[in-house]
């Protein structure tokens, strides 16, 4: 896993609650002048590389799924599903939703 | 040795989803901090950013600090749900772009069609009030403009193409008849029509047929749609067919106006003889007032759009077939001018285009959930409607947690 550190990273985490709390962050701290927008993007970028590496590295959990496809895409390399009554089944415990939404980018094109 | 390994793994599988998260903080803080001294900003800054950051994702429930207490209060979720929402729309805007370009091409899958349905019956007709039968037809022949008598055709003929208008296009009654003459008719002027779907005439059936709308399709899409239609009527109008239609449009009224004064009490055949003759006579009223009000080509090019989109409306939709044969009956009785009931039409049209697309843009627009996963995929395979897909790397965020994984098998039915 070392050479993760020299791949490219997905910006696709920052939708998530922690990358959403990061922007917001950032957000505030642009906004009231206290840093440039670029230093901004230079921390979003660095949270892509973080966040990519510690999902790789840091976490072991396997979860299987499954649910009713309402909605699938694949466009630019990136599929999008939309499932209902979905569950997740991890390790011991299983959450059902009644609808979630899937964003997967490639991740045969981020190894290269 | 063994033993060690498995503690560790033990460990690390214990990390938790806080875990994680405040080492991704740690890991960006750090990193970063060179950047931050490059640009001469203060260590403070830094650190105002971290506990911001660890702030909001405790606001958020993404974390749950070690006293637990603050993760199960998630008022504070919000943050996290517009987080959810902002893909959602994301993903629409370039939806929409799709929907413009679609657009087009419906009209190209709408010229298809009606190519095809000129080839299997290569001639479009006159466009008829609905309900007549196929007794109309024969009858028809014999009672339309004198000047056409001499083509009544065989009877036999026409009962094929009424059998399948009857069937597959309930209220449009087609008139072989008319088609041939006017194919004969405007052979004189229609040569430069390059695009000529067989036997649609340009000027003088353009309201009735509907192998004209395609042919406004294709022409619009290549180009020469207004050049070779100015050509064409200015040069057939003025020459062939001027003074005979001047001539066939009194003819047509008073026919129109002597059989009217009958009355709808006689026997229906002789109703639907009357309406198709009022028919042609609102069609030849129509291309004399063309013709007098116009040699200006911006004119006649309205005229016939507009004909030609009422036409194609009706014969997609058989069922609204009522609504345009009333309004054109009623014209001559009314002695309402054909262009008020022409420009009434096409707007409706329009706004049945718009209906479609909004239709479809409300009918694809994602429902709004809160639950998302972010991963990458690894495999993706369907047979049939059974979808298999290998991700990794993901973040869920189900009911307001978030679970890390680092490989997920999913499996669902479409």
């Amino acid at each position: 896993m070392i050479e993760s550190s020299k791949m490219a990273s997905y910006e696709l985490y920052r939708k998530s609650s922690i990358g959403m709390s990061l922007t917001d962050a950032l957000d505030e701290l642009v906004t009231n002048g206290t840093i440039s927008p670029l230093l901004a993007v230079k921390v979003l970028m660095q949270f892509d590389k973080s966040m990519n590496d510690a999902l790789s590295t840091k976490v072991k959990v396997k979860t299987s799924f499954k649910g009713h496809l309402h909605t699938y895409r694949f466009c630019d390399n990136v599929w999008t599903f939309i499932l209902e009554n979905a569950s997740f089944k991890t390790d011991n415990e299983v959450t059902a939703v009644d609808r979630v939404k899937i964003v997967a980018c490639d991740a045969k094109i981020l190894a290269h | 040795m063994a033993n060690t390994k498995q503690l560790a793994k033990e460990k690390e599988m214990a990390m938790s989803v806080s875990n994680v998260y405040l080492h991704v903080v740690e890991d960006v803080i750090n990193n970063v901090r060179a950047d931050f001294q490059s640009e001469g900003v203060d260590d403070n800054v830094l650190n105002e950013l971290q506990s911001l950051w660890e702030l909001k994702l405790v606001q958020s429930g993404a974390i749950q600090e070690s006293s637990g207490h603050e993760a199960p209060a998630n008022p504070a979720s919000k943050p996290t749900s517009q987080a959810v929402a902002t893909p959602v729309h994301d993903l629409n805007v370039p939806y929409v772009a799709t929907e413009e370009y679609e657009a087009p091409s419906n009209d190209m899958s709408f010229s298809r069609v009606s190519a095809s349905a000129s080839s299997r019956e290569p001639v479009m007709f006159q466009y008829m009030p609905p309900g007549p039968s196929e007794e109309s037809l024969q009858l028809n022949s014999g009672h339309h403009l004198p000047s056409r008598m001499g083509n009544g055709t065989p009877s036999s003929y026409m009962q094929q193409p009424a059998a399948w208008m009857n069937q597959k296009h309930r209220g449009v009654e087609l008139n072989m008849n008319e088609t041939y003459e006017e194919r004969e008719e405007g052979d004189n002027g229609i040569a430069q029509m390059p695009v000529a779907a067989q036997g649609a005439p340009p000027i003088t059936k353009d309201f009735l047929t509907i192998s004209t709308g395609k042919r406004k399709h294709e022409e619009i899409s290549s180009g020469y749609y207004i050049p070779q239609r100015d050509g064409a009527a200015d040069d057939e109008l003025s020459t062939s067919m001027g003074e005979a239609c001047q001539n066939v449009h009194t003819e047509a009224v008073g026919s129109w106006v002597k059989e009217r004064s009958i009355g709808r009490s006689e026997d229906s055949g002789l109703w639907l003889q009357q309406r198709q003759s009022a028919d042609a006579a609102i069609e030849e009223m129509i291309r004399a007032k063309f013709l007098m009000h116009s040699g200006a080509v911006p004119q006649l090019d309205g005229i016939d759009d507009e004909y030609d989109d009422a036409v194609a409306e009706d014969y997609n939709e058989p069922e609204e077939d009522d609504v345009p044969p009333a309004s054109v009956a009623a014209t001559p009785a009314a002695n309402v001018e054909p262009t008020e009931s022409e420009g009434s039409e096409p707007p409706l049209n329009e706004d049945d285009d718009d209906d479609d697309v909004d239709d479809a843009d409300h009918g694809d627009e994602e429902p709004a959930t809160n639950h998302l996963v972010l991963a990458q995929f690894d495999k993706v395979t369907r047979s049939k409607n059974k979808w298999k897909c290998t991700l990794k790397d993901g973040i869920m965020h189900l009911n307001n947690r978030d679970i890390l994984f680092v490989k997920a098998t999913g499996e669902f039915e479409f």
